[in-house]
């Protein structure tokens, strides 16, 4: 039996769904969520760039990468690809390629897009909306290494899809709560929707506004990438065909080809910590309210689809993990319930029978987690049950599966023609539900980028005109990833010390009413969506994901710019530290004459 | 001043002439010329450049032998060009288009000169058209709006300078001519310097987005992309020549925006390079400098960190007695240049609060100035004092007749 504050642990926070997620998904997806199918190395360059770093020379003339799949969606397949291959032989003594064939005007473009995930999409929606970029020509060539098709015959009817991305609050601990509340019908704090609604929503409007300005590939691998005579562009072989660009963007997920071309590594780890997720069923409600409770194991969190639908995201060990998915449906339906309200000891308890069960290759009876459950629910109080997720009921079976998680930054987002964006720039931990939001705040920039350099004719692959994004977008990720991360520890930490400062914090935080405000306009960078699919009549189903200009919003502006004079007041110093050191040593040069 | 430019070149070769009489009606021009070394356009290897007080950086260096050895231009003919500047930039010249190398903070400069070129010229288009019943705003067959723009509209995005002949007197490696090129221009970039152009053609000839027409016989055609035909930028077009400005000028052709960016600083006599620039430029037509000012600031900036505490520039690259003030830039367009009678009077003239250049009401300065923070160059805004003490931009915009 709980106690009443261990009872009412969980994190609430009110989202609304937006309108795009009150249809149903058209087929049950299997797939894990792409940012997190990783499999592979921690320290992420692959074979291939790890290999090819040591002839620097050699690679700027020559490098070509077997590269795998260009698709985001079908990231699980190079993921492993990418992980397995070993990568392009040693480029010492490479036998001299065979010339790149000469490619024709209709085969040269300026932009070229590898991956038509949610960041390629993007990229490709944003650069359709700016004039400079789209009134002469600008040639785009968006290439998907899998097939479309099930994006553009997404009909939202049948089972929610277990792809599904938030803008979610920020995390509480799990010894108290905080409580963000509705800031009217008009401004939730968040909105929930499918993977495949957001892309097919994308694709259209590529698709109807541009016609001739950006061609669309599928079913297309890069089998090469190579350097062009001069470096003014990228020559890219599929099968027997070549194109080219002046610029490549790595839109192609974890195990990025395009990052292994460019020589860029990244740095990062893994979490020992897989997420398993699923569409849970539940009486009908007004379902408006995400929760998320902090485990010792790793987050559980509740996010709403539907009156009667639910999207699970529940990170925990890999071997607890294995073991949930063979209690079946109906188990894991209970275990959620369980996850949710009953207290750590407890669960713990129950954790290891479980994990015993499954080593031992027998099935965990449902009927004895039902029955705890039911003890539990007997015992808690209305208020108690006001501040937690409603019952489950079921769980659809299609939808359960799980992945790794981890944190990884590219060192770099630019290399030699060459941008990096969304997952291939970084992934994250899900927890506060910013990997989507990252991807489209670096693609809005890039487009805002393209749109000056294209304005004052510049190269748009050359380092100069790429730095700016860089400069905006590596900061702000970095930021958000080293954040997470430390809340991924944080509230799975069990020290007494700093469970009793992190719960007092919390406390503090949810009394504090403007410092809650800050926290939940936060999610703000997702403000950033409403331009790439906002707007053009010809637009399906793009609702801006949050009003501009709320309080909270300036709040967050407030915070960034705060931030900013952080970061600018640290880089003066460290350039006055550069000049004394300049001078000190003109000086000594001087004196030792 | 009474010198005219026709006699300007009908005196050419007897340089000492010109110089004399500037210096007596001016004394900063006496300035620009007491000073020596650095780089521009160039032409004559033969006649040595006019050089009273040479310092360390001008004593002739060794002849290079590669040098102007195209196009050389007669011996008898005057030049700006400074061959000491010249040697100093060939032997910079592989460099140009190393980004984070010696050049690295001009390229970050580039987006942003261009960016005032733009304004420039962007202002200077009429929306000639006018609005009508015919041009309104419509709706197409997908029930699509699709709003009337003039062309003053279009001309501020995308291909801004089709149409137009521009030209890029010492283009360097390319890097303006390249982006004049992208935006639609009709672009012709000269130098003094034959590596200079060789760099800049080679590096646009392998290029497949520019509008690039390979003239010159130093480029050895690339397997692919040297045929003007298999271009994919439509309009403009990118040519380079080993050329100095006052050649060009013999041959009588105008331009509608004629750009020397970083330049004026590098010749000899700058007063006779105006002239020789003012000449090329059509009636209606723009011409747009940039240079830096001669300020303590400025020594302290371009010369000391630059060059010998940070090192981001070769020594010897400035020299600060060579260094034009904004003033007198402005004095000189109204004294020498025709003033009002032949540029339109559309700047406020108000260099510095007056103080030198008063009475001036030709031409605009804005400074530009690098925000390391941000790693990106700035224009100063306008009005604000103090913008134009190291680097400025200059336009001056020339009177349709």
């Amino acid at each position: 039996m709980p106690s009443p504050h261990t009872a009412t642990r969980a994190l609430r926070q009110v989202l609304a769904t937006s309108s795009s997620c009150t249809i149903s998904a058209g087929q049950p997806s299997r797939r894990a969520i792409p940012a997190y199918a990783l499999r592979g190395r921690t320290r992420s360059s692959s074979a291939a760039a790890s290999s090819s770093t040591n002839a620097r020379a050699a690679y700027r003339l020559r490098r070509s990468v077997n590269t795998a799949s260009a698709s985001s969606s079908s990231r699980r397949n190079h993921s492993t690809i990418a992980a397995e291959q070993p990568g392009p032989p040693a480029p010492a003594p490479a036998p001299a390629p065979t010339p790149i064939p000469d490619i024709s005007d209709g085969d040269t473009y300026d932009i070229v897009i590898i991956g038509a995930g949610n960041a390629g999409l993007a990229l490709a929606c944003t650069l359709l909306s700016k004039p400079a970029l789209m009134r002469d020509g600008t040639r785009i060539l968006l290439v998907e290494g899998g097939s479309l098709d099930r994006v553009r015959s997404w009909s939202g009817k049948g089972e929610w899809e277990n792809r599904v991305w938030t803008a979610s609050g920020p995390p509480s601990s799990s010894t108290s709560q905080i409580h963000f509340p509705q800031m009217g019908p008009d401004n939730p704090m968040a909105y929930m929707t499918e993977n495949t609604n957001l892309q097919r929503a994308l694709l259209r409007k590529i698709e109807q506004d541009g016609k001739g300005r950006i061609v669309v590939q599928e079913g297309k691998k890069v089998e090469e990438m190579r350097m062009g005579e001069g470096g003014r562009w990228v020559g890219l072989r599929f099968g027997d065909d070549w194109v080219r660009g002046a610029v490549v963007v790595g839109a192609d997920g974890y195990n990025s080809p395009v990052r292994a071309f460019s020589d860029i590594s990244s740095f990062g780890h893994g979490y020992d910590t897989h997420a398993v997720v699923a569409t849970l069923h539940h009486s009908p409600l007004h379902n408006h309210t995400a929760f998320q409770r902090f485990l010792s194991t790793g987050p559980i969190a509740f996010l709403p689809l539907s009156h009667d639908s639910t999207t699970l995201v529940w990170s925990t060990t890999p071997q607890l993990v294995a073991a949930y998915k063979a209690l079946g449906p109906e188990g894991l339906a209970m275990m959620v319930n369980l996850g949710f309200c009953m207290d750590e000891p407890g669960l713990a308890r129950i954790n290891t029978h479980i994990l015993t069960a499954h080593q031992q290759g027998t099935r965990f009876p449902t009927a004895l987690l039902d029955e705890q459950w039911h003890g539990l629910l007997a015992n808690l109080t209305t208020a108690q049950t006001a501040s937690l997720p409603p019952p489950i009921t079921s769980v659809a079976p299609a939808t359960i599966a799980s992945f790794p998680l981890k944190l990884s930054h590219a060192e770099s987002y630019v290399g030699e023609r060459t941008v990096l964006v969304g997952d291939a720039a970084h992934t994250i931990h899900p927890l506060a539900g910013q990997g989507l939001n990252m991807g489209l705040a670096d693609v809005k920039v890039l487009g805002e980028v393209w749109e000056r350099v294209k304005l004052n004719g510049g190269d748009l692959g050359a380092y100069t005109s790429l730095l700016p994004y860089t400069r905006e977008r590596y900061p702000a990720n970095h930021l958000l990833l080293s954040t997470t991360d430390k809340l991924h520890y944080l509230f799975g930490t069990r020290i007494p010390g700093i469970n009793w400062a992190r719960s007092v914090g919390m406390d503090v935080v949810n009394e504090l009413g403007p410092l809650k405000k800050l926290l939940m306009g936060r999610v703000g960078a997702q403000a950033s969506a409403t331009s790439i699919i906002g707007g053009g009549a010809g637009g399906a189903g793009g609702s801006p994901m949050r009003p501009e200009g709320s309080v909270y919003e300036k709040a967050a502006d407030g915070m960034d710019a705060l931030r900013s004079v952080k970061t600018v007041a640290g880089m003066a110093v460290a350039a006055g530290r550069e000049l004394v050191k300049g001078g000190a040593r003109q000086l000594l040069e001087r004196l030792a004459k | 001043m009474s010198l005219t430019r026709s006699a300007v070149i009908a005196v050419a070769g007897s340089k000492s002439v010109v110089k004399q009489t500037q210096q007596r009606s001016l004394s900063w021009l006496s300035r620009w010329k007491s000073s020596t070394p650095d780089a521009a356009l160039a032409s004559s290897s033969t006649l040595p450049p006019p050089q009273p007080l040479p310092s360390p950086t001008s004593t002739p260096t060794t002849p290079p032998p590669t040098t102007n050895t195209t196009n050389q231009p007669p011996a008898n003919a005057f030049s700006t060009v400074n061959q000491a500047e010249i040697d100093h930039f060939s032997r910079l010249s592989s460099q140009w288009w190393n980004e984070k190398g010696e050049f690295g903070l001009l390229h970050k400069m580039n987006p942003t000169r261009m960016e005032f070129v733009r304004q420039k010229i962007a202002q200077g288009v009429q929306d000639d058209e006018g609005w009508s019943f015919g041009k309104r705003d419509r709706v197409d067959a997908e029930g699509r709006l699709i709003k009337w723009e003039g062309e003053a509209a279009k001309r501020v995005q995308g291909k801004w300078l089709e149409g137009m002949d521009v030209l890029d007197v010492g283009c360097g490696g390319g890097l303006l001519s390249e982006s004049l090129a992208r935006v639609g221009g009709n672009v012709l970039g000269i130098d003094a310097s034959s590596h200079n152009i060789a760099i800049a053609s080679l590096h646009a000839s392998q290029d497949p987005f520019l509008p690039f027409q390979s003239g010159s016989p130093l480029v050895a055609s690339t397997s692919q992309s040297t045929d003007p035909t298999n271009r994919v930028g439509k309009t403009g077009s990118l040519q380079y020549r080993h050329t100095s400005a006052e050649e060009l000028l013999q041959e009588g052709k105008q331009y509608d925006v004629v750009c020397s960016m970083e330049v004026l600083e590098h010749v000899d006599s700058p007063g006779e390079f105006l002239k020789c620039l003012a000449d090329m430029v059509k009636p209606g037509g723009h011409l747009i400098l940039s240079t830096i000012s001669r300020t303590p600031l400025s020594q302290l900036l371009t010369i000391t960190m630059a060059e010998h505490v940070l090192r981001l520039v070769t020594p010897g690259t400035h020299t600060y007695s060579k260094f034009i003030k904004p003033a007198e830039l402005l004095a000189f367009v109204r004294d020498d240049l025709g003033g009002t009678d032949v540029w339109e009077a559309d700047g406020d003239g108000l260099v510095d609060g007056g103080r030198e250049g008063g009475g001036v009401s030709v031409g605009e300065v804005r400074g530009i100035v690098y925000d390391p923070l941000s790693g990106q160059w700035r224009l100063w805004k306008e009005g604000l004092p103090f913008g134009d003490l190291c680097n400025y931009m200059f336009h001056i915009r020339k009177k349709t007749m």
